[in-house]
């Protein structure tokens, strides 16, 4: 069932929702915009949104929450909408992709904890294009399908599969080949 | 693992794909998930707008304070509503503010709504118009003609609702005006 709500939300199951799927929608939030304030910001945009106004499914377990794809969705439009909000900030994200470097936030725990092949792949995965990156980040963490990952980013399904290939492909150049043997 | 490509994958692929699969996105930490907790958690508030100062295409809202509030508030009421026998209606009510405490009492909106330019973004300030339903007592029956036809008057009493909110100041007024008007119903016997 879909239902849409301006009900104030109830805190145990967002905590239970976001603890669980939070990780993986800061690390999105984190590939879609430059900065780690604006992923925050983007974040918070997002689920502000997806939870008091947008669409709640209810699960088997009679529990109401957002799904998934519907949070990566609402997490892409709050970053295109951050972007266009200021001509500046949008400029400077010109200038990233035009840079074409990885920021400077750490996506990985793994990274953190100074694994050293993880850092490897991390920055390998940040040098990424971003429509490589986005496809790659909603299929690993996001444990989309194929289908969802087009809809959320309003792509062929065909065009989300190739892209998650080329992209492999493109780390895997990358990446030291004798590592991976 | 979520494994769906078009065409069949090499080792080394496989052996990339599940090395990413390894790897752990960051927890967002205490203060973040604590920040979003209570944006998502508080009960709702009014819907955001975008800024009036941004925009440039807003009227300012400014409340005025005024010796007299209910009759500057019943003559708010008549410009607002066009209608007739609005101030003769006489009780009004401004008041009923939610915060500001000092400036709300007293305060009744300075410009029409109606100035608003055509065309051009909403001011933040939302005018709600409600009605109550009919209520009223039979006058009788008064003969239109000679035979059947009839009609029965009601003194139909209602009460109108005008608010206008502010979300800027989260603040609102509220005027409550009673209207008493004859209502003919014409009935027919058979």
């Amino acid at each position: 069932m879909t239902t849409t709500t301006e009900e104030p939300v109830p805190a145990s199951e967002w905590r239970n929702w976001f603890n669980t799927h939070g990780p993986r929608l800061l690390l999105f939030a984190r590939q879609q915009t430059r900065t780690a304030e604006d992923a925050e910001d983007v974040l918070q945009d997002a689920m502000v949104r997806l939870w008091r106004s947008g669409m709640i499914e209810m699960t088997e377990d009679g529990v109401t929450e957002p799904s998934l794809a519907a949070a990566f969705t609402q997490i892409r439009r709050s970053a295109i909408d951050l972007a266009r909000k200021n001509i500046r900030r949008a400029n400077r994200e010109t200038k990233a992709l035009e840079s074409d470097e990885p920021g400077d936030v750490v996506w990985f725990k793994d990274t953190i904890e100074a694994d050293e092949r993880a850092a490897q792949i991390e920055k390998a995965l940040q040098a990424l294009p971003d429509y490589y990156k986005e496809v790659v980040i909603l299929k690993i963490w996001g444990e989309l399908t194929f289908e969802q990952i087009a809809e959320t980013l309003d792509i062929p399904m065909n065009t989300a599969a190739s892209r998650y290939r080329y992209a492999l492909e493109k780390l895997r150049r990358t990446l030291t080949p004798a590592k991976l043997a | 693992m979520n494994l769906e490509t078009p065409e069949p994958m090499d080792n080394s692929l496989r052996q990339l794909e599940r090395e990413l699969f390894s790897l752990t996105p960051v927890d967002p930490d205490r203060r973040l998930t604590a920040c979003l907790e209570r944006a998502v958690c508080a009960p709702a508030q009014i819907p955001r707008r975008a800024p009036a100062a941004a925009s440039g295409t807003t009227l300012p809202f400014k409340w005025k304070r005024v010796v007299a509030p209910a009759a500057a508030a019943v003559a708010v009421v008549a410009v607002l509503s066009g209608t007739e026998g609005s101030s003769s209606a006489g009780k009004s009510r401004a008041g009923d503010f939610a915060a500001g405490g000092g400036e709300a009492e007293g305060a009744v909106l300075e410009r029409p709504l109606s100035r608003r330019p055509a065309g051009r973004e909403a001011a933040p300030v939302r005018p709600v118009f409600e009605r109550e339903g009919l209520a009223g007592r039979s006058m009788g029956l008064t003969p239109v003609s000679d035979n059947a036809w009839r009609t029965q008057e009601f003194d139909a009493r209602q009460t109108e609702h005008h608010l206008w909110f502010n979300p800027e100041t989260n603040s609102y007024i509220q005027l409550s005006v009673p209207r008493r008007s004859p209502v003919k119903a014409v009935v027919k016997f058979h």
